[in-house]
């Protein structure tokens, strides 16, 4: 029996960069002094971006985690046991803010005050019997497992505003004219049974098969349940008497089929919600309801099948070591959020849809370059994945353009217009080459069935997909006596097609001519004008008669660790009778190589990119 | 290996003694789901209390939809687009139907909007009758109760209708609950359409309940469905029946325009009047108002009260002047937590999303400019002072036509000064010295007070057009006549009742107020009229063409329907 309590502060509301890059530079920010300007030049779309740090937010966070374990070896069966474990945690959160009358969220109403205390239950048992001998050269492995799991969690918003005297804050809600309550709960549950049997001949043949049967409460009541098998082999080839004297060889093959499952999805999934709303009638609040969002009692457990195969190797006494796998999968049922016609009167539904092909290979390398007094070790992973949609509704329907799925193309596709290289220029106009309401300024678009217009139903295309091409990440340490330095350079790659997303707010003005004259509105690309004839960008005013994204490759390498260290030798640390000593420097995120243009490739449009930080130590160890 | 099979033999009824012992507890039941903290269509309305909740749910969509949330829309179907008004923050923005051919394109998440929050609504509205068709007759008090909650939906459907009847024309017919999803939609005739609104607005005019007899205020009565039942037959040329529909509105009913003052007489200017005193703070709800036919509801400080962003959306920018010709501020505003605005409490925060145009501004009064009330000083606030004691030019008034000699060559820009920063500003938009939240910004451009929907004028109007329609001059001119007595404007004779005079008398009355894209589609004068009276400076009649009468089917709703072709209208 283990338990563990923490306890840990989140508290403060972070800056923010969004709000950092559409601040004009120009105006009068009075940065960190306590008369600042929430919004520069009284601009609503300029916020001060410090702002939020004059916000009192109190977020305090409890957990309690405990763990159970019964181990039962059943004396008159050898090789039987009987666990039982239960694991229980608890999560209670407070997150206290108020927003004063300097701040955007509370200048309306004279400050402005929310309680949000929240917890969680979580448990877990498991039930495992576990039959494990070896006869001879057989060994067996037999696992049985019962187990279910449990959340439960509420929280409630308390919201209090009008605030005359401010100064007690969130601690005495009661100062406030103005206040609404609003609460949440929810429940999940999971149940797994599962039989799993190793068999092992000689420590040379591996066979394992498995069956789960899993349940979990946010399906539909008739499908909460889906049945998952699967058998792998192995053959440790480098054991096999013909090649038992080569002591420098490692070799293993390994081959699997089976399926499993994919829950996807949250709790009450399958049920059509109501929202609720308050009106008034009168000076009377009344509550409104409607319903929001469509349920689907159908929705079921997406399945993959997959058949895998793999090869473990070492060679040159594990100098050389590693592993390649190849897999090709096949997921039916996919579970996916499925955008509705808006005559539907609902955005999407959760459903099943269609299968998805999968294949790839994953390589592992591991080489101990040198060895001595210099060693160099590496490290290097590298996978590629290829999917294809290859059914989607059945009948005839190869084609889903609102929800950009398309048989025989990835599910990360996009479906636009295609930038032509280029926007058009005056010569164009003037020589009457332009097409009918495009002007100088705005992009090209490929016109796909070259008749001189460009529009949605025949020049939009599959032009690229989100997801990246191919993976590798590589780690390097070099130590020297009693230096070591390491470096883990990991890296994501779309080639020309893959990896895509759209970074129109970062590359370009903004389409939205107003928040050109009211925001900082930064593009990296300088825009068009007639006497500044750029070819990837638009101009100020630029309000096409049909527009796309611009679509950028997020490919990147990252050097996302370096360090050097050096740790003193035995001799002194005898000296100085200190068991270890360590100084070192270290540095994650240093360098990034990509032609992305926003903060960081990796996080993508988000205003949250990965921290660069140095860091310099030293551990001592008595 | 025998051997090894036979242990695992003898003790093999040990093992399933175990398991049955282990898994003696699984009961499945566990997943079974039920909601916490949410309702399903199928518990909600199983109650009067829960139908009403509906009810409240489709005014709620209604007021956040229309008057409430994105300030595109909320501008728009005040008129920018029309005759009337232009985009005044940005004459040339590439929002606001500054322009008809970029603006209008099947892509535009505007235009989404329109399709898409009609359709939430008609959802909304044919589940909860659904429920009602489909309820415990028990639960009801009576038939007529039952009758008066389903009209209300109704009622709500039908609006819904009639917006997307008018902007796009053919579009699919959805009356029943949908329940799982669905791509094969197809377009409905138009005809098949009114018939739908028809019926439902001939039930709703039935069951509902008459004035003053509504649960709760803001509630749909009678009269809102007549009302727009009448405009919805004018749609088609059936003038007799829009003539009964507005006139069981106009006669018998209890309803009555407003000729004296009443209610909260909030003489900000000094002076008032009827006209004035309609568009105060709190006298829209009273039964002393006989001119209230609907109206949505806001309320400060309550919850649910929302705010109404008429100041933010109709006025001019006042605090954007900048600086006097001294160089000194123009507008040092109200001091609030010892700092100085820069906001006048009078004028509010308004930022020009809709400008009037000169048809509106000036060209409408021109007959009656000193005695037609509406045209007040109280009522549209025309001059404007600078305001700051720093400055020599402390309290006199903004002349443009001394610019030139004041400010140096090339510092204003003259359509910046006059569409966003200083035009006449209609009061009825605004709540002066009224406001009850951010003291900071003289309210932020929002107000509380409830907002017309639809007013006994226009139902009066409606009936005009429709006699005149019937050949009736004699009856139109009455019924205008009706409007402009309240008014103290002239009276017209017979001849005078065109359907140009309707138009504006309409915008007189009823400007900001009325849906003029529909009015003006309806009498197929859109394109002519924008090109005729638009006079953004940017862009004058703003690039109109004539199939921009009807607007594009979204792009989403013509790429997501799968199952079924939806036709796009032509020109696009």
């Amino acid at each position: 029996m283990i338990s563990s309590y923490s306890y840990r502060d989140y508290s403060g509301i972070e800056a923010n960069l969004g709000n950092a890059r559409s601040c004009s530079p120009l105006s009068n920010n009075k940065i960190g002094q306590p008369d600042y300007d929430m919004y520069l030049t009284g601009e609503v779309y300029m916020t001060y971006p410090l702002v939020y740090l004059y916000i009192d937010n109190s977020d305090k966070r409890n957990n309690l985690f405990m763990v159970g374990n019964a181990k039962i070896t059943v004396p008159w069966v050898k090789g039987l046991t009987y666990e039982f474990n239960y694991s229980n945690t608890y999560l209670n959160r407070n997150n206290f803010t108020f927003h004063p009358i300097t701040t955007p969220s509370g200048v309306g109403n004279k400050g402005q005050a929310i309680k949000n205390p929240s917890d969680e239950r979580n448990w877990i048992f498991n039930n495992i019997v576990t039959y494990l001998r070896t006869f001879g050269d057989h060994q067996v492995n037999a696992t049985l497992l019962y187990s279910r799991e449990s959340r439960h969690a509420q929280s409630s918003t308390l919201t209090a505003s009008g605030f005359d005297n401010p100064v007690l804050g969130y601690n005495n809600m009661g100062l406030g004219t103005l206040a609404s309550v609003a609460s949440t709960a929810w429940e999940e549950n999971s149940l797994s049974y599962m039989a799993r049997a190793n068999y092992s001949f000689k420590s040379r043949y591996l066979l394992t098969a498995t069956v789960r049967r899993d349940g979990f409460s946010g399906f539909g009541p008739n499908t909460k349940f889906a049945t998952f098998p699967s058998v792998s082999l192995g053959w440790v080839v480098s054991e096999e008497s013909f090649l038992r004297d080569l002591r420098w060889l490692y070799l293993k093959l390994r081959t699997s089929y089976g399926k499993n499952g994919n829950q996807g999805i949250g709790r009450y999934s399958s049920f059509s919600r109501m929202t609720a709303q308050p009106y008034v009638y009168g000076p009377a609040t009344f509550v409104g309801v409607y319903p929001s969002t469509l349920g689907n009692a159908d929705l079921a457990w997406e399945s993959t099948s997959s058949f895998n195969l793999g090869i473990d190797f070492g060679f040159m006494n594990r100098r050389i070591s590693g592993s390649l796998d190849i897999y090709k999968a096949t997921t039916t049922d996919v579970l996916v959020s499925r955008a509705l016609p808006p005559t539907t009167g609902y955005a999407s539904v959760w459903t099943n849809i269609g299968a998805i092909d999968n294949k790839g290979v994953e390589l592992e390398l591991r080489t101990v370059n040198l060895t001595g007094q210099l060693g160099w070790s590496t490290d290097f992973v590298f996978s590629l994945n290829r999917d294809k949609i290859t059914k989607l509704y059945g009948d005839e329907n190869d084609r889903d353009i609102g929800n950009s799925w398309f048989v025989g193309e990835p599910i990360s596709a996009i479906y636009d217009f295609e930038i032509d290289g280029g926007v058009w220029t005056e010569a164009e106009l003037y020589a009457g080459q332009i097409f009918n309401n495009w002007y100088p300024g705005q992009y090209k678009y490929v016109d796909r069935n070259g008749d001189g217009v460009i529009e949605p139903n025949n020049d939009r295309a599959v032009i690229g997909y989100r997801t990246p091409s191919f993976r590798f990440s590589l780690n390097n340490t070099l130590t020297y006596k009693n230096f070591a330095f390491s470096f883990f350079v990991n890296s994501v790659q779309g080639g020309k097609k893959y990896y895509m997303e759209n970074n129109a707010s970062v590359v370009n003005v903004d389409f939205r001519s107003d928040n050109v004259l009211r925001i900082n509105a930064s593009a990296v690309r300088p825009y068009w004008t007639p006497d500044n004839g750029v070819n990837n960008a638009t101009g100020v005013y630029n309000s096409p008669a049909q527009s796309s994204g611009i679509y950028e490759s997020r490919s990147f390498t990252r050097l996302q660790d370096v360090s050097l260290s050096y740790k003193l030798g035995p001799s002194v640390l005898n000296m100085l009778n200190v068991e270890a000593f360590q100084v070192y420097i270290a540095s994650k995120n240093p360098y990034v190589w990509t032609k992305w243009s926003g903060w960081d490739p990796e996080t993508g449009t988000s205003n949250n990119p990965l921290m660069r930080n140095i860091t310099a130590g030293f551990r001592l160890t008595f | 290996m025998k051997k090894y099979f036979n242990i695992l033999r003898d003790k093999s009824l040990l093992i399933a003694g175990t398991l049955l012992l282990l898994f003696s507890s699984c009961d499945e039941s566990v997943l079974d789901e039920i909601p916490l903290d949410f309702l399903a269509p199928e518990n909600a309305y199983t109650s009067v209390a829960g139908v009403r909740q509906g009810v409240t749910g489709l005014h709620w969509t209604f007021r956040n939809y229309w008057f409430w949330g994105d300030q595109d829309q909320g501008s728009m179907w005040r008129g920018v687009g029309t005759d009337v008004a232009f985009h005044g923050e940005d004459p040339n923005s590439t929002r606001f139907l500054c322009n008809y051919v970029n603006y209008l394109i099947p892509a535009s998440g505007y235009v989404l909007q329109y399709w898409t929050r009609n359709y939430e609504q008609i959802q909304r509205a044919n589940v909860l009758i659904d429920r009602i068709d489909n309820s415990d007759p028990a639960m009801w008090a009576s038939e007529a109760q039952k009758n008066a909650f389903k009209a209300e939906a109704m009622f709500f459907r039908a609006y819904a209708y009639r917006i997307l009847v008018s902007y796009f024309g053919d579009v699919p017919l959805v009356t029943e609950v949908i329940a799982s999803a669905k791509v094969d939609f197809v377009r409905a005739p138009k005809a098949d359409v009114y018939k739908q609104i028809e019926d439902d607005l001939i039930f709703a005019g039935a069951n509902l309940p008459g004035r003053g007899q509504e649960e709760a205020p803001g509630r749909i009565t009678k009269a809102a469905a007549l009302t727009v039942l009448s405009e919805i037959y004018l749609e088609q040329g059936k003038y007799q029946l829009a003539v009964d529909a507005a006139t069981s509105v106009i006669t018998g009913a209890g309803y009555a325009l407003m000729t004296q003052r009443f209610g909260a007489q909030i003489d900000v200017f000094g002076t008032g009047d009827a006209y004035y005193d309609l568009f105060r703070y709190g006298n829209q709800n009273t039964l002393e108002n006989t001119e209230n036919i609907w109206s949505v509801q806001f309320e400060p400080l309550v919850t649910g009260g929302g705010d109404w962003q008429g100041e933010r959306g109709m006025g001019p920018a006042y605090f954007r002047w900048g600086n006097a010709p001294d160089g000194k501020k123009a507008f040092r505003g109200e001091l609030v937590n010892g700092v100085y605005t820069g906001y006048s409490d009078t004028l509010g925060r308004p930022v020009s999303w809709v400008r009037p145009t000169t048809y509106v501004t000036h060209e409408i009064w021109k007959d009656d400019w000193n005695t037609d009330i509406r045209n007040a000083k109280h009522s549209i606030k025309r001059d404007f002072f600078y305001d700051n004691p720093g400055s020599v030019w402390d309290k006199k008034k903004l002349e443009f036509s001394q610019f030139a000699s004041f400010y140096a060559a090339g510092t204003r820009d003259p359509i910046r000064d006059s569409c966003q920063y200083i035009f006449p500003y209609f009061m009825k938009f605004a709540e002066p010295c009224n406001h009850f939240d951010r003291a900071n910004q003289s309210g932020g451009g929002y107000s509380h007070k409830d907002v017309y929907v639809i007013r006994l004028a226009e139902t009066i109007l409606l009936r005009a057009e429709a006699y005149l329609g019937l050949g009736r001059k004699d009856l139109a001119a009455a019924d205008i006549n009706l409007v402009r007595s309240r008014a103290q404007a002239t009276l017209i004779g017979e001849d005078d009742a065109t359907i140009g005079y309707i138009l504006d008398e309409r915008a007189r009355e009823l400007y900001g107020e009325e849906w003029r894209h529909i009015t003006l589609r309806r009498m197929g004068l859109l394109v002519q009229r924008v090109r005729a009276l638009n006079d953004n400076p940017k862009n004058p009649g703003l690039n109109i063409q004539e199939h921009h009468v009807l607007w594009p089917i979204p792009l989403s709703q013509i790429d997501l329907n799968i199952d079924a072709v939806i036709t796009q209208n032509p020109g696009y």
